[in-house]
């Protein structure tokens, strides 16, 4: 079976090759001349102000942990449904448990305001 | 016919990847130029329609101006990252379609060709796992632009999408309850051998799927990190030339492959229905089992496969010109607080009521796929006339009724104020 | 200088007419600080006040129970040259009885300054900053008072001052340099700078800090958490910095060259500063160097999306100041001319506020129905946008044969595409969920802010001068106003879809009448005498003559005169000495009032909330800049 993953490697490398020739061959072809307008950012046509990379309140940062751990749990429950038809009613009720702590953790995140934008 | 020998794999993969990944590339282009038409359709103007008949070559100009366009790099921008950013992009967008069946195994004289670029046993993973991708070409762009419009279009596009994956993710296990196996190949198999479309008894988790991957494509009416309308173009304001249009060509084939994913999952990939001749599956060994593969069953299966795709495709360019976008934290508060927690409980509903369904006796065939069809479609019913009003979206439901109030013309007063005018 | 002569009285009294027992009352009520009762052309009372005692007065007026003249709709300067004095001149109305009231403060004009309005009245900031910027009067106790129109950095003096060259001061070159230059502090004012500059001093650009330095009283913030308000009342303790970002004026959902600086704290907006004055071309300025017909071209380049309006607008204050009644078949041509640019207004801002939330086809629906009223424009006058329809005493010309079966057709078909458009729309829920509940201002505050128009109306406020002060007899017309309930977004859309409904009801009800007989007054004040008279009569070749070279004269007096415009009510103040050209012509337009509402409209939304909300108040820079 393991050779059934060699045309995904041909894939990748020529997914790849694409990728750096597209941005290769526009960079050789077409032309750069910088001014000093140009390199600005573009910010509406105004010089922009104060720095981009500061410490900017991103206020779904506490999304970022919550889809790690829901989409571990999906991991689990693609497993438990390939096997849906063999585990049965103790693999059933095994991962009703299971989705059960993990939606009591969602709601506890929910009233403390993980989701909001505030 | 006995399966393949090394060297003749390894040649017809080469062949196969070549052919799939040409095809590919000309059908986004061709998408694009389907998208501005079919926007034209909608919007009752006519389109491109100038470069060659009925405007088919447009995608070739396209492309030939954008390669020839001056390609900028802000002064600030971190170079390196800038020009990674569209091939990261790119990528994924490209090899998610090795694992897509479309069409039915070719006989050769070499043996049993899978229509398949990689018939790899855990395809499902593997898209999962490379869809996920994507967002980092999104996320670095936005950063390494170091513009203030292409860092909150990054921004938002990393929340979103990884917001939608968990979505996305939960929304296909249904399917492997059902199907038992996370090769897409045995997936298309078990819709032929069920004898009816996974659309069917599992509607709700299409629902919420076609959902997720509107979001995940980021298209409109989630196309948050490009909102042209407050971003300017988001993460890829500060691109330009070929880099710029790879973003489009990754959006693109991201639409092509969910599209290619819907008919795969919920209408039975290449499957051609009321009809048994094409119900073959090939086994690993290169033996068929079910009908008789031939080559016209393969262009025959293809073309349904083609139509099942371009539809979806259609569908993804219509509702784009048809609905207004939503705003960020509804877009956010739609997966979390929507999204999962009913994919949560349709899982556990759905599992329930399989396992009752089994215990009754009844675990194959159409009665079992129509009596899921039964509780999917009351379950969806409720959804949509119960439970969606007014929580997805704010004020949706109860307000929507509001008008305006008429009031007649001439209030008495005025009568007064202009005798008295006229008095003057 | 110019070929204006000083006027002996500016608002001199032409026909005097009774004291109005109202007004009279008034007068003795307020006592001392009144210093005199007029009657302007109109016959709307003006107050002439002591300047130390303005706003004692205006709050006597705001206040007074019954008749308390609620809605502020205009502050503007008046400078007459030669030594006299600077008035500044409050035009108020009242929302209740439905009439208006003229309150003047005549200033010194070397050293003019005056007490702020704005305690009473949050429209007064951009009012003043107005007159501030144009004629030089110190506000005092204004909280913001900076130059709006002109740049910030604007060096060459007062342009409204009548001793102010038109073509300025400075020398082109020099204007040129200036122009072009793209220093931090010309493009951002001190506050934005101690914004951007909130984490200390380091982040802050070399000339800024320099700028910063010479400013007393000013530093650059400490304290980032303070300031962002630890990232909007969260309980964590992560030092987040509030983000300055500018919206416009190259962007493509500020509907011209408007620009908005915007404090994000993440994706929420902390404060929002618009900077306006990109598309100032100074028609004000220009027009008191033009005769009263030439005018009218300035006219129509400022809401250029609904030109006619302000053609006619203009042409009626002029005639109320000529005491000139146009013919019947002109005003129903003129009524017809209005509700056609109504619709062509509204249609713009109904196409360009749904690509703003994000919906892209209603957009080219719409513009496929102006492309009809452009026609039609186009028929007309030969011009699609800049129309220039009227003239004083009439209209250019009378319609071509066949044109207002033109504008019967549309109004036959045009319903048709407006509930495809309703249907796409109104009901949607992503629509509703992105405009209801949006940017809400209520009945009191928006008259406290002096909304106009559909705004207006959309927080509840039945004002509609074609209701309350009806011109080209539109009391005779059978249409209804509507308003909304909360005064959101989704409440201003309501009120300008049912709007345009309305205006389909007038046009059918004025083409039904129609009336034959001349487009222009027989008054050969006003209007050339026809070729045969010219020809053939002494009289009327004097009168041609006359007319040619000098153009048409209007007698001294002053009024201030205002249509229902499709951005609210658009007031002419047009002050004349009897000469050729207009002494002062003020335009009060409607954008520039619902513009000075945004920043408390979008305050603590987020930044795709105050695209819809920008969008929904239907702005026209030509108008807010003129």
């Amino acid at each position: 079976m393991q050779r059934h993953y060699i045309p995904v490697l041909i894939l990748f490398a020529l997914s790849l090759v694409n990728a750096v020739a597209l941005v290769g061959l526009s960079h050789l072809v077409s032309t750069f001349r910088p001014t000093h307008v140009k390199k600005a950012a573009y910010e509406s046509g105004i010089p922009a102000l104060g720095d981009t990379r500061e410490r900017f309140a991103v206020n779904y940062y506490v999304v970022a942990m919550l889809f790690l751990l829901f989409d571990v749990e999906v991991v689990f429950l693609f497993t438990w449904g390939a096997v849906f038809n063999r585990v049965g009613l103790f693999g059933y009720v095994a991962i009703l448990l299971f989705l059960f702590v993990l939606v009591v953790g969602l709601l506890y995140e929910w009233k403390k305001g993980a989701l909001e934008w505030d | 016919m006995g399966p393949l020998s090394a060297t003749a794999f390894v040649l017809i993969s080469l062949v196969k990847v070549i052919v799939v990944f040409t095809v590919i590339m000309v059908v986004v282009a061709l998408m694009t130029l389907a998208e501005r038409r079919v926007a034209a359709w909608i919007q009752d103007r006519s389109g491109p329609n100038r470069v060659g008949p009925w405007g088919i070559l447009q995608p070739l100009a396209d492309g030939l101006k954008n390669l020839l366009k001056e390609e900028n790099l802000p002064g600030a921008a971190s170079a390196g990252l800038f020009f990674a950013a569209p091939m990261i992009a790119i990528f994924p967008a490209l090899v998610l379609f090795a694992v897509i069946p479309f069409a039915s195994p070719l006989p050769t004289r070499w043996g049993l060709v899978p229509m398949i670029v990689a018939d790899i046993p855990v395809g499902f993973l593997y898209i999962v796992a490379l869809a996920s991708l994507g967002v980092y070409g999104l996320f670095l762009a936005g950063w390494a632009s170091n513009s203030k419009y292409a860092l909150l279009g990054g921004l938002r596009a990393s929340a979103q999408m990884i917001s939608y994956e968990v979505g996305l993710g939960l929304s296909l296990v249904p399917i492997l309850m059902l199907a038992g196996n996370v090769s897409l190949p045995a997936i298309v198999g078990q819709q032929q051998e069920l004898g009816v479309w996974y659309v069917f008894p599992l509607l709700l988790a299409f629902t919420f799927f076609i959902v997720s991957a509107f979001a995940e494509t980021n298209r409109l009416p989630f196309d948050m990190p490009e909102a042209e309308s407050e971003l300017v173009t988001g993460y890829h304001t500060e691109y330009s030339s070929m880099k710029f249009s790879m973003f489009f060509i990754a959006e693109f084939s991201n639409v092509l492959t969910q599209s290619a994913l819907m008919a795969t999952f919920f209408l039975g990939g290449w499957d051609i229905p009321f009809w048994s001749g094409d119900n073959m599956r090939a086994l690993a060994d290169g033996t068929i089992v079910g009908a008789t593969p031939a080559l016209w069953k393969t262009l025959l299966t293809l073309g349904a496969f083609a139509l099942k795709t371009g539809f979806f495709v259609f569908v993804f360019i219509w509702v784009r010109w048809t609905l207004p976008r939503f705003r960020y934290d509804q877009v956010m508060a739609l997966g979390w607080k929507v999204l999962i927690p009913l994919l949560v409980a349709y899982i556990a509903i759905q599992g329930g009521a399989m396992l009752g369904l089994q215990a009754g006796g009844i675990d194959s065939g159409r009665t079992y796929a129509l009596a899921l069809f039964g509780l999917n479609f009351v379950l969806l019913a409720l959804l949509l006339f119960w439970l969606d009003r007014g929580r997805v979206i704010r004020g949706s439901w109860g307000a929507s009724r509001r008008r305006t109030q008429l009031i007649a013309r001439a209030p008495e007063n005025v009568g007064a104020a202009s005798e008295e005018a006229a008095a003057v | 200088m110019t070929g204006t002569t000083t006027p002996s009285t500016p608002a001199q009294v032409r026909q005097v007419p009774a004291p109005r027992p109202d007004v009279e009352e008034m007068r003795s009520r307020i006592g001392v600080a009144v210093r005199g009762v007029e009657y302007d052309a109109a016959g709307d009372p003006i107050l002439y006040v002591d300047p130390e005692r303005n706003v004692e007065v205006l709050a006597h007026l705001k206040g007074s129970e019954g008749g308390s003249y609620d809605l502020l709709r205009d502050i503007t300067g008046l400078d007459l040259g030669g030594g006299h004095p600077i008035y500044v001149v409050y035009d108020l109305w009242s929302t209740a009885e439905g009439r208006p009231l003229r309150v003047k403060a005549q200033l010194r004009a070397d050293r003019p300054r005056l007490a702020s309005a704005c305690d009473l009245w949050r429209a007064a900031n951009w009012l003043e900053r107005e007159v501030y910027d144009m004629f030089g009067v110190t506000f005092q106790g204004h909280p913001d008072l900076r130059r709006i129109l002109m740049p910030e950095n604007y060096e060459e003096g007062y342009p409204l001052q009548k001793d102010f060259p038109l073509r300025g001061r400075f020398t082109r070159a020099e204007q040129t340099r200036r122009a072009m230059s793209m220093a931090l502090d010309d493009v951002y004012s001190m506050e934005e700078l101690v914004t951007a500059g909130s984490g200390g001093e380091d982040g802050l650009p070399e000339l800024a800090r320099r700028q910063m330095a010479q400013t007393p009283g000013v530093t650059a913030r400490a304290a980032p958490s303070e300031l962002a308000g630890a990232g909007a009342g969260r309980d964590d303790d992560i030092e987040t910095r509030n983000m300055l970002i500018n919206i416009g004026p190259q962007h493509p959902a500020t509907h011209g060259v408007l620009r908005l600086v915007c404090e994000l704290d993440g994706e929420r907006i902390v404060g929002c500063t618009p900077h306006i004055g990109y598309l100032h071309s100074g028609f004000e300025k220009l027009s008191e160097y033009r005769t009263w017909n030439q005018v009218i071209t300035l006219t129509d380049r400022m809401d250029y999306l609904a030109p006619m309006m302000f053609n006619v607008g203009y042409a009626l204050a002029v005639e109320k100041l000529l005491d000139v009644e146009i013919t019947p078949r002109c005003k129903v041509i003129r009524v017809i001319c209005c509700e056609l640019n109504r619709i062509l207004s509204h249609l713009l801002w109904l196409g360009t506020t749904a690509i703003d939330i994000g919906a892209f086809t209603p957009f080219l629906y719409t513009y496929q129905e102006r492309e009809r009223i452009y026609n039609l424009h186009e028929a007309y006058t030969g011009a699609r946008m800049t129309t220039s329809v009227t003239r004083i005493g009439g209209m250019m010309a009378d319609v071509p044969p066949g044109w207002l079966d033109g504008v019967r057709e549309f109004v036959e078909t045009f319903p048709r595409t407006l509930a495809e458009v309703d249907a796409l729309l109104t009901r949607n829920s992503i629509w509703i969920g992105r405009t209801q509940g949006i940017g809400v201002i209520g009945a009191e505050e928006a008259i406290n802010y002096g909304l106009c128009g559909p705004n207006l109306r959309a927080s509840g406020v039945p004002h509609d001068v074609r209701r309350d002060r009806p011109y080209l007899d539109y009391e005779t017309y059978d249409f209804d106003v509507p308003i909304g309930e909360l005064g959101d977004t989704y409440d201003r859309y309501l009120v300008r879809m049912e709007e345009m409904r309305q205006s389909i009801r007038i046009l059918e009800q004025a083409l039904e009448r129609v009336p034959d007989g001349p487009i222009n007054v027989a008054d050969s004040r006003v209007i050339l005498p026809p070729k045969s008279e010219t020809m053939n009569s002494i009289d009327g070749m004097i009168a041609h003559f006359k007319l040619v070279m000098e153009g048409l004269k209007v007698p001294a007096g002053e009024v201030w005169y205002s249509i229902e415009s499709s951005k609210g009510e658009l007031g002419f103040y047009i002050v004349a000495d009897g000469g050729p050209k207009p002494v002062r012509c003020r335009y009060r337009t409607p954008s520039f009032m619902n513009m000075a509402v945004l920043p408390r409209l979008v305050e603590g939304e987020l930044l795709a909330d105050m695209i819809a909300v920008n969008a929904s108040i239907d702005i026209v820079l030509g108008e807010i800049d003129r």
